[in-house]
């Protein structure tokens, strides 16, 4: 593992200028382009859960104001012309469940360089664990479904799943659509009792991605698409046989299923494979970090798609339904199948302002219930999400825009 | 066709990037024109017009009018894209009854450098910036075949010409914007004299000034101000500003909206109000306030699009990449400026007086002798100028905030006045950051 993060990191280096960065005049005769976005979620909801074997039954209603989240984002040309530095910075509200230490947290605290060919990230941001995003209302409504697990977490805190530090870069080999992809990562890490561990490299990706410019969604037909093989080495002391590496294989799609830009049908897939640590068991009398950890490090399948109406009369988006799935399966274990379902429904009543409503119901086997303690669940959410997107001194073009996906890419 | 340093003979110059083809025009070309017409009716028979020929009389079956009104396609049931469609307007005489100037013209995207270091997308007519220069003699008929090779809609509008009002290139007011893959014919007659120009008139903020805009030079035949100031050489400057943000922008996001909308239309399924169309003020405001249609331009759907110019330039260059005025000493040259951009430019000449001769095409009845002309939006300005301070002179906006590439003097709107035949004291050279 160390050589391959050696050998990723020697390769990451290398696509970067080195250059002195202390003690150098800061030119405010150049603005940056500023790009500042949020969204605020608000909806008051309610959960109950069906307690599984005797276990009592639970619910609990709340305004879940979780999810929220305002970033920053700074641009500037780089002298050559030959490419676009950055910074970003966001911060978001954490789950109403999380173990994650505070209200808010900083998902995203990165630097950017891209160009024609290269999209290079280094920082916090998004883990590069799934490939395709789900049409729920909140990333964490079919969290263990959608993304892959971390196999060295030992607690429940979607953040870990969602954010890290990592440094990826997607190569462009003909700078359009298709990319190679390759990250490292540093995955949150915990004890066997849950508690946070200094982090450290250990993960590292390598795939390929195909990404139509989002402004080609419309009138096309595949959206994105993409495959992806993600490798995670755990520390020993998690580890229940001394198997310390872990692979992941993610794949899926994107796609409009039909022509009508006024009224537009879509649908999503993706699937994960992760092999699994050996001799992980579920052991529903373990505490409840150790049993987090067994469905985190257990082999596992999960199956994810959704089916989307989205209704844009006058080509002026104003209703969205949707569809969203989940199956998930721990083959090593009996009954430890999980099914989850999400309808949900956006009304637009103004730019980027909707009022929504989903519910969920997801249902688990009796194997995986007794881990979780709870046979099945559901939750119905209603209320406002507001969010905003604007761009100050815009002097950069996008990469993917059309007129230099099209018309020749002016640098 | 938008080199100032060439030396013209002003009667008869012609584009050849227009490809003009009085001359020889092939009578394959011919029955091609023809049959197109005839899928959209063509000119048939010729009424009474602003030149006094007869106005047209036309089937317009094929586009879904009954009888013979001309109207607009875009409230046609089931209304299509049909590229390779030659729309033949009524209003000005068949190809039998006059001798037309026949001339090719496209727009296309093009990839446009500025200046150095500064390149930007732009819709160009031939993909040129400028568009190529017409020159014509006063009483010609003139035929533009005008074809679309974007995927956005345009017209051409011919500034200052007097024109039937079906070849105006007003969009939904004289005719329907020309789609992607179509050809609209425009014909009419060049008058009056003088220095006109032309330009699209289809989201004219962008369009017209950004690029789509070129000169359309009427010559008399007998020029009185030729035999007061025997010129030589005749130069046109095309004044023009740019937001290059603002034009990125816009541009990928009308491509963006024209994908969606050539895609309804291509299935006969675009509703015209999804466009912005409507057959009249009425219906436009039974459809606002019945909630069908929510105008992009109220304070919930827009807060306003900024235009801000950052690079001025003079016939598609921001200086240092300007060309530069030749004359010598004893010569005239008459100098065409017109006005494309959205701002006032206050040209000053150095060393010299000038004669302003011209405005807006029309001979001043008294030329007045002057160093700084106001050259206004959409005006044109001709003046002359006397080679009698030999030397090196600049010929600028005197709004010097114009005279910057992205905030930085010197730049933009200036170019120089040179000698030729002169041995300079002091040669210049060239400077882009005072």
């Amino acid at each position: 593992m160390r050589q391959i993060i050696v050998i990723a990191l020697t390769a990451l280096i290398c696509t970067v200028p080195l250059r002195p960065v202390l003690a150098l005049e800061v030119d405010r005769a150049v603005a940056p382009r500023i790009t500042v976005g949020g969204r605020l979620l608000a909806t008051p909801r309610y959960d109950e859960a069906k307690g599984f074997d005797g276990q009592s039954d639970e619910d609990a209603s709340d305004i879940d104001i979780s999810d929220s989240s305002i970033m920053a984002r700074f641009d500037k040309r780089i002298y050559s012309q030959q490419g676009v530095a950055g910074a970003t910075i966001g911060i978001r509200k954490v789950g109403f469940e999380s173990e994650v230490e505070g209200d808010v947290f900083f998902n995203q605290l990165n630097a950017t360089f891209w160009n024609r060919s290269i999209d290079l990230v280094v920082g916090q941001t998004r883990q590069r664990n799934f490939v395709v995003e789900l049409p729920t209302l909140r990333d964490e409504d079919l969290l263990a479904y959608a993304y892959v697990p971390d196999a060295s977490s030992f607690r429940e805190a979607e953040e870990d799943t969602l954010f890290a530090p990592i440094a990826a870069v997607q190569w462009y080999p003909n700078g359009g659509r298709n990319a190679l992809t390759s990250f490292v990562g540093a995955q949150a890490r915990t004890d066997l009792s849950g508690d946070p561990e200094s982090p450290e490299i250990n993960s590292v990706g390598l795939g390929w991605a195909y990404h139509a410019p989002e402004a080609m969604h419309l009138v096309e037909h595949t959206r994105a698409a993409g495959v992806r093989l993600f490798y995670q080495d755990v520390d020993e002391s998690l580890s229940p046989s001394g198997d310390t590496g872990m692979y992941s294989l993610i794949a899926g799609g994107e796609w409009t299923l039909n022509r009508d830009p006024s009224r537009v049908w879509a649908v999503g897939v993706q699937g994960i494979y992760s092999e699994g640590l050996e001799d992980v068991e579920f052991d529903p009398l373990a505490s409840e970090g150790e049993r987090i950890g067994a469905l985190n490090q257990a082999q596992s399948w999960a199956l994810t798609g959704f089916l989307t109406y989205t209704g844009r009369p006058k080509l002026l988006t104003r209703t969205r339904y949707g569809l969203v799935f989940g199956i998930k399966d721990y083959p090593d274990e009996t009954d430890a199948r999980s099914y989850a379902i999400i309808p949900n429904f956006v009304w637009r009543i103004g730019h980027a302002i909707d009022l929504v409503a989903q519910y969920k119901y997801e249902a688990l086997d009796d194997g995986l219930a007794a881990m979780t303690g709870f046979e099945y669940g559901q939750s119905i959410q209603v209320g406002l999400v507001f969010g905003f997107d604007k761009t100050f001194n815009d002097q950069i073009g996008e990469r993917s825009s059309i007129l230099n996906m099209e018309h020749g890419y002016i640098r | 066709m938008s080199d100032i340093n060439k030396s013209v003979d002003a009667e008869n110059r012609r584009p050849e990037e227009l490809n003009e083809q009085s001359e020889r025009i092939d009578s394959r070309r011919r029955r091609f024109l023809r049959g197109a017409a005839a899928i959209t009716g063509g000119a048939a028979v010729l009424g009474g017009g602003v030149s006094g020929v007869r106005a047209a009389q036309m089937d317009h079956s094929a586009m879904g009018h009954g009888g013979n009104a001309y109207g607009s396609m875009m409230f046609m049931q089931g209304h299509q894209m049909e590229p390779g469609l030659v729309i033949e307007p009524p209003g000005s005489p068949g190809d039998d009854e006059v001798d037309y100037r026949e001339f090719d013209m496209d727009i296309r995207i093009v990839e446009h450098e500025i200046v150095p270091g500064v390149k930007i997308h732009m819709f160009a007519f031939n993909g040129q910036v400028p568009g190529p220069e017409f020159h014509v003699t006063e009483g010609d008929w003139v035929k533009v075949n005008f074809t679309n090779h974007t995927e956005e809609m345009h017209t051409i509008h011919w500034h200052g010409v007097v024109v039937p009002y079906t070849m105006d290139g007003v969009p939904m007011i004289t005719q329907d914007p020309v789609h992607p893959g179509q050809t609209f014919v425009y014909r009419f007659q060049a008058k009056p004299a003088g220095t006109r120009w032309y330009h699209c008139h289809w989201g004219t903020p962008l369009h017209a000034s950004h690029a789509m805009h070129g000169a359309f030079v009427i010559h008399k035949k007998d020029d009185p101000l030729k035999e007061r100031f025997p010129y030589t050489r005749d130069y046109t400057l095309v004044l023009e500003s740019w937001d290059i943000n603002f034009a990125r922008e816009e541009m990928n996001g009308l491509l963006e909206g024209m994908k969606q909308v050539n895609l309804l239309m291509s299935q006969g399924k675009l509703d015209p109000q999804t466009h912005g169309f409507f057959r009249d003020f009425r219906d436009f405001r039974q459809a606002y306030e019945s909630g069908q249609y929510i105008p992009p331009y109220l304070l919930s759907r827009s807060s306003g699009v900024e235009i801000s110019y950052n690079f001025f330039g003079i016939n598609g260059k921001s200086y240092p990449a300007t060309k530069r005025l030749k004359i010598k000493p004893g010569e005239w040259i008459r100098v065409r400026m017109i006005n494309a951009s959205n701002a006032r430019h206050h040209m000053h000449l150095h060393g010299h007086d000038f004669w302003w001769v011209a405005q807006d095409g029309n001979d001043l009845p008294q030329p007045l002798r002057l160093n700084t002309v106001h050259v206004e939006p959409g005006g044109t300005y001709d003046i002359m100028i006397y080679g009698d301070n030999p030397g090196f002179w600049t010929f600028h906006d005197h709004d010097t905030t114009h005279v910057r590439n992205n905030g930085i003097y010197p730049g933009g709107m200036l170019t120089l006045l040179e000698y030729e035949d002169f041995e300079p004291t002091y040669r210049p050279s060239t400077s882009v950051d005072q």
